[in-house]
C-alpha cells in the first residue's frame, strides 16, 4: 500500500539547521574571564547605587536640602539591586551544588 | 536612558513637581489675608504650570521617537484678576478714599487645588509601588 495516497500523510520534511556537527553549542575558548568580568561589573554598579543611597541618607540626616522622596527612591533602588544580586548569587551556588552532586 | 529604574525616576519627577505645586498653594493660603494700599502691591494668586520633560541630549535628537522622562515645572503664573477692595478707613494701609486691597486668593479654590495636589502625589507613589512590585516579580522569576 502506498502511504502517500492517504490524504494528509506525508514523509517528514528534512529539518534544516540540524547537523551532526552540533556547531550551535560553541564554547569560546578565550581565558574564560568574561563571565567573571560581567559579574564584577554588576557588583560594581550595585555598589555605586548603594553609595548613592548612602550619600543621600547622609545628606538628609545632616539637614541638607534634599527631598524625602529622592532619599526613599534611592534606598528603594539599592534594595532592589541588592535583591537582584542575592538572586544571582543563589543561582551561582545552585549551579555549583548541581555540579558537585554530579555522579561520575 | 533604559533601565529598570527609569519608571522610578519618572515618578520622582512627578513627586517633586507636586511638592512644588503644594508649596505654591501653601504660599497662596498664607498670603490670603495680606493687605496693600495699591493694586500693584496686592498679593496675586500664583499657580504652577507643568510641562513634559524631554530628553534633549545630543544623541536623542537623532532618534525619531521622543523619550519622555517625566514632568517639570515650566513656571509660575499670576492670577491677573483685580484684588478685592474693602472699605476700612482706619487701616494704616488705606488709600485716600479709605479702601484697602485684599489679595485675590479664594481659600476654597486653594483647598480644592490642595486636595488635587495631594491625590496626584499619592498617584505617583502608587506608580512607584507598582514599579517596585514589578521589579520584585521579575527578580523572582523561576523561584516558585
Amino acid at each position: 500500500m502506498d502511504v502517500g495516497k492517504i490524504i494528509g500523510a506525508a514523509p517528514l520534511p528534512k529539518i534544516d539547521g540540524v547537523s551532526n556537527k552540533a556547531n550551535f553549542i560553541k564554547v569560546d575558548k578565550n581565558d574564560g574571564n568574561d563571565f567573571l568580568e560581567s559579574i564584577k561589573k554588576g557588583l560594581d554598579s550595585v555598589k555605586n547605587i548603594q553609595d548613592e543611597a548612602d550619600n543621600k541618607i547622609q545628606q538628609a540626616i545632616s539637614g541638607n536640602d534634599i527631598e524625602i522622596s529622592e532619599v526613599m527612591i534611592s534606598t528603594l533602588k539599592a534594595e532592589m539591586s541588592m535583591q537582584l544580586t542575592m538572586q544571582v548569587r543563589n543561582k551561582l551556588v545552585d549551579a555549583y551544588q548541581e555540579i558537585t552532586r554530579m555522579p561520575i | 536612558m533604559d533601565s529598570i529604574f527609569d519608571s522610578l525616576e519618572i515618578s520622582a519627577t512627578g513627586l517633586s513637581a507636586e511638592r512644588f505645586r503644594m508649596n505654591t498653594i501653601a504660599n497662596n493660603i498664607a498670603n490670603a489675608n495680606t493687605v496693600s494700599s495699591t493694586d500693584e502691591g496686592a498679593y496675586r494668586r500664583k499657580s504652577v504650570v507643568f510641562r513634559t520633560m524631554t530628553d534633549d541630549s545630543f544623541y536623542s535628537s537623532f532618534s525619531s521617537n521622543l523619550q519622555e522622562c517625566g514632568v517639570e515645572v515650566k513656571g509660575i503664573v499670576e492670577d491677573k484678576s483685580k484684588p478685592q477692595l474693602k472699605y476700612e478707613p482706619g487701616h494704616p494701609d488705606a488709600d485716600e478714599n479709605g479702601f484697602i486691597r485684599l489679595s485675590n486668593v479664594n481659600v476654597l479654590n486653594e483647598m480644592v487645588d490642595m486636595i488635587s495636589a495631594t491625590r496626584a502625589y499619592e498617584a505617583n507613589i502608587t506608580a512607584i509601588d507598582s514599579s517596585k512590585s514589578m521589579v520584585k516579580k521579575a527578580i523572582n522569576i523561576g523561584n516558585y
